[in-house]
């Protein structure tokens, strides 16, 4: 009988080597997959929690989130577009050379040489166009549904910080093709980080202090555009400033998480959520109080997953759902971003020359409104007055904290009608500013000898805002709440910007002269 | 039962407290404040690559009295006149555009600043006239002028 089993023995040990061996694929499967295959709501909710690419989302969410008109899936695309200028990106930086001498030929030889070069150039520009737009609707959207409140304070300041550091991406990526576009942009964009010389000036304390040098000095790394300013330029949006974003990013979606998911209003009328995926367990499991048990695995804010109530039946399973409706999102986003790269190439002008300034020398398009600003105070417009508007912004869930109605577009039907008229007055202001500017110029064309720093106070920009300031105060004691204020304020803000930037880009040609139209621009 | 003494359980810090844990924060805060330091200068350039600030422009013959010079790689104009010879930049003080001149005016071509011929604001967001720049003769009798001497307007070297 010995025998017997130790022949047995040797015998299955060479056939259990075969039979691992066949079972090999399915094996490593599911060593991979721990969770076996999702046909079980179980196992799509273990694929979610303990994934570490998934597990950002909770394992189920709630069917108001995946409406599309509300939230339009903006922070998905803002995501989606990051990581398309990511992969972009990376293909880029195989031919791309960050030398004065070889960067333009390499942008070149990425256009007619490298194959798809083109067309993932023309991604990488129309994805980072289109990244800033998102990110503005974004930032919009979270205000009007009052999404930065109860313990989403901070979330909306971090989101503020990856808006900076947006901008500041696309700001030190424009210079890189180092043509006769790039080159002057940057030089305004460093003279405005030199424009606190205006102010140290005017104040007689550059002696002491000269801060505007300084940063100037530190982006380009010399006084003016050269090698060092083009590798530094390089430096900051290949890596650091990606890197920066990606950590707050991080930060960004785990506070959701923490949050208790995107925002949605208390009391949910259930008109809103037909046509949404429904949960079909609710009705049989969750008829009467829950008998699961749980194992606390986080505490996580905010009134939700409450067994007591009906919330439960409102909760659909992150696979396949959320997934869908995110896939759907980056979808769209990407779609929109091939086909304008496709039909139209993003443009590539003469060699940068020092000797001889653009004319007219225009920034990138989301900074057209501030280089307006510029045009009348250099510090003011480059630095006064963006600086107000962040720390503004950043104020908001701070000086509003009414109990509003989170999850609701613009409040109420007041708070719509709020919008539109203060829509109309930012309009207004902006127009009868810029009309005054262009026919009758500022300050110093009636005064030559008057001192800069009445100039530096007293400007189209520091007016608009105290204007929109006094129209943010006067909602207040109309309507008796901070929320309508911060309406009124941050259209205002929204609205200027958009005119701002329009009339910037349209309106001003040659020597930032006025014209109607840019085909009436002289011909240099 | 005998609790050892710690800090949160003693009236007093003892000498040796003070002087263990003083010693060693000390040393800590010196030692990130050393690497700080040293780390955040990095950034800030002591070189600065680019043009050099003094530069040749020629004899006193090039420039007999009525003379405009515009030298275009330095970005600095030029005027000798009776009084003198005189050397202006370029430079629009509003961003770093460069003039371009006119009969009797600097235009600047990014936001129409204007300028007299003397380098003085006239129009525009300009906060600063143009800087006068010092114009000196070397021992070989050559004219250079130094970028980095800024004088009143106005200072001419009369030759």
């Amino acid at each position: 009988m010995n025998e017997e089993r130790k022949i047995d023995s040797a015998v299955s040990a060479l056939s259990q080597y075969f039979q691992n061996l066949k079972q090999f694929p399915q094996n490593f499967l599911a060593s991979v997959a721990r969770h076996g295959a999702l046909d079980s709501r179980r196992a799509r909710a273990q694929a979610v929690f303990s994934n570490v690419f998934l597990h950002v989302h909770s394992a189920k969410v709630h069917r108001f989130s995946l409406r599309w008109n509300y939230t339009f899936g903006l922070g998905i695309m803002c995501v989606g577009l990051f990581a398309i200028l990511i992969i972009t990106g990376l293909l880029l930086m195989i031919y791309y050379r960050p030398d004065t001498q070889h960067a333009y030929n390499s942008m070149k030889d990425l256009i007619y040489i490298v194959p798809s070069g083109r067309l993932v150039r023309n991604v990488h520009r129309w994805g980072a166009h289109l990244m800033v737009i998102a990110v503005f609707l974004h930032m919009a959207r979270v205000f009007y549904t009052s999404s930065y409140k109860k313990g989403r304070e901070f979330n909306w300041v971090i989101g503020l910080v990856l808006f900076i550091f947006t901008l500041a991406l696309s700001f030190t990526g424009y210079l890189l093709p180092w043509d006769q576009l790039a080159y002057w942009a940057t030089t305004i964009g460093a003279n405005i980080a030199a424009s606190p010389r205006e102010l140290t000036d005017a104040l007689h304390l550059t002696w002491i202090f000269d801060i505007g040098t300084l940063q100037k000095r530190l982006l380009l790394g010399a006084d003016s555009i050269g090698n060092d300013a083009l590798i530094r330029f390089y430096f900051l949006h290949s890596v650091f400033l990606p890197l920066l974003l990606t950590l707050f990013l991080m930060v960004h979606l785990w506070r959701i998480r923490k949050d208790g998911g995107l925002s949605r209003p208390d009391v949910i009328d259930s008109r809103l959520l037909e046509g949404l995926p429904e949960n079909t367990m609710a009705q049989k499991t969750f008829a009467a109080k829950s008998k699961k048990t749980y194992n606390l695995v986080a505490m996580v804010r905010g009134k939700r997953i409450s067994f007591d109530d009906d919330s439960p039946e409102n909760l659909v399973d992150t696979i396949p759902h959320a997934l869908t409706y995110e896939f759907v999102a980056f979808m769209f986003i990407l779609a929109i971003t091939i086909v304008l790269s496709y039909f139209f190439d993003a443009p590539l002008k003469e060699p940068a020359n020092p000797i001889l300034p653009e004319n007219p020398a225009k920034a990138p398009w989301y900074f057209l409104g501030l280089q307006e600003l510029v045009s009348y105070s250099a510090f003011m417009g480059g630095i006064g007055i963006p600086t107000i508007a962040i720390v503004g912004l950043a104020l908001i869930p701070y000086i509003d904290r009414t109990e509003g109605s989170v999850g609701k577009w613009f409040e109420n039907k007041s708070g719509l009608r709020l919008t539109l008229w203060s829509a109309l007055f930012a309009t207004v202001s902006c127009v009868a500013m810029l009309t005054i500017t262009v026919n009758f110029g500022w300050f110093r064309n009636w005064f030559p000898q008057i001192p800069q720093l009445v100039i530096i106070v007293v400007n189209p920009g520091t007016i608009l805002v105290l204007l929109f300031s006094i129209w943010s105060i006067f909602t207040i004691k109309i309507f008796d709440s901070i929320r309508f204020g911060a309406i009124a304020l941050f259209t205002c803000f929204f609205v200027s910007f958009i005119i701002l930037t329009y009339f910037a880009s349209i309106h001003r040609g040659p020597n930032w002269g006025f014209y109607w139209w840019p085909s009436l621009w002289p011909i240099n | 039962m005998n609790a050892k003494e710690t800090i949160e359980n003693r009236e007093e810090i003892t000498r040796r407290f003070f002087l263990g844990w003083g010693s060693a924060t000390i040393i800590g805060m010196a030692s990130l404040a050393a690497s700080l330091l040293t780390m955040l200068r990095m950034p800030i350039p002591s070189l600065m690559p680019g043009k050099a600030a003094r530069f040749k422009i020629g004899n006193k013959e090039d420039f007999p009295p009525g003379t405009t010079k515009y030298f275009e790689m330095e970005q600095v104009y030029v005027f000798a006149d009776q009084k003198g010879i005189s050397a202006m930049s370029a430079i629009c003080t509003h961003l770093g555009c460069i003039v371009s001149k006119e009969q009797k005016q600097f235009v600047c071509p990014c936001h129409g600043s204007r300028y007299d011929l003397t380098g003085r604001v006239m129009q525009g967001p300009a906060p600063k006239n143009l800087s006068w720049y010092s114009v000196a003769m070397l021992p070989s009798a050559k004219l250079v002028v130094d970028r980095n001497k800024v004088v009143q307007p106005g200072t001419k070297l009369l030759v």
